[in-house]
């Protein structure tokens, strides 16, 4: 019996799916570059989310300043989910004049906060979360609002 | 020498050869082909989308979209019914796209707005008018 002839073929089995994990390797990174990677939409969140937080205190009727000791007052009349924002989204709005100025504000200088906000680096070269900034002046008061996201798409049996 | 029992080996080795290289090829073959027909794409499309447009919604918005793209790959898919294509959770403020069989992409939208069949209608999507339209009205949460 040529046992070492049965060892070759046997170790052949390796070369075999090499080749296969080689070649399915290659069409699949064919088909990502044709067709195109997810659809890129946290920037855009991120911004919807600044506007519709800009637009919220710019129709602030004076519970801006209770945010201190209720929190919760910014989700309900700003009409937004907790449980979401908390999950995909990182908030924080100072009284600043520069985007700078307000990740440089110490916790608890801030208007409100909520997430890992200090992720959003504009127009660096961070890539796991949308952002997006926004300033804006009201009663003679300069805020700004930093907004992110990091929410993808989910695929879920329906 | 058993010449019948290496006969055997020889065919036995083949034999595993070739399972292997129809489940590669059957697994490639449904890979690419899931990708060149668009569904995973347009879902994630349209998911987006229609999230983006409940967050810029205030309540008592109805919104009509025009749906044709996404109801001509549902069919060419065999997704029976079109009311399945369009999932509105409000429990988890989240829409979800489901463009062929198994799994659906889903998108949560951060506004705390419940979202219902439009004032009066019976029916998600219309169609022929002159192309497939999603219907829907935006409303207070109730939670």
């Amino acid at each position: 019996m040529d046992r070492k002839g049965q060892l070759g073929d046997q170790i052949l089995i390796f070369a075999f799916i090499f080749m296969m994990v080689i070649i399915g390797g290659g069409i699949v990174i064919g088909t990502y570059f044709y067709i195109g990677a997810e659809f890129d939409f946290r920037a855009t969140e991120a911004k919807l989310l600044g506007y519709s937080i800009k637009d919220c205190i710019l129709s602030d009727s004076g519970w801006l300043g209770d945010l201190k000791t209720n929190p919760d007052l910014f989700y309900e009349n700003c009409r937004l989910n907790k449980k979401l924002i908390t999950e995909n989204n990182a908030i924080r709005i100072c009284t600043a004049t520069d985007v700078q100025g307000c990740i440089n504000q110490q916790i608890g200088q801030d208007v409100f906060a909520v997430g890992n906000y200090a992720l959003c680096d504009p127009g660096g070269s961070n890539k796991l979360v949308g952002c997006s900034v926004s300033s804006f002046t009201k009663d003679n008061v300069d805020y700004v609002v930093i907004a992110t996201s990091k929410q993808s798409i989910r695929r879920s049996a329906r | 020498m058993n010449r019948k029992a290496k006969i055997g080996d020889i065919v036995m080795d083949n034999v595993i050869y070739l399972i292997l290289l129809v489940i590669f090829f059957v697994a490639m073959l449904t890979f690419v082909n899931s990708k060149m027909n668009g569904a995973v794409i347009w879902e994630d499309y349209y998911a987006k989308e229609i999230a983006q447009i409940i967050d810029m919604s205030k309540p008592g918005d109805i919104i009509t979209l025009d749906v044709q793209s996404a109801t001509e790959i549902a069919y060419k898919n065999k997704i029976a019914d079109f009311e399945e294509i369009f999932l509105f959770d409000n429990f988890n403020n989240e829409v979800c796209v489901k463009l062929s069989r198994g799994k659906a992409s889903c998108f949560s939208y951060f506004s705390n707005v419940d979202v219902k069949m439009a004032r009066g209608e019976s029916n998600w999507i219309f169609f022929m008018e002159p192309v497939n339209r999603l219907h829907f009205e935006i409303v207070e949460s109730v939670d």
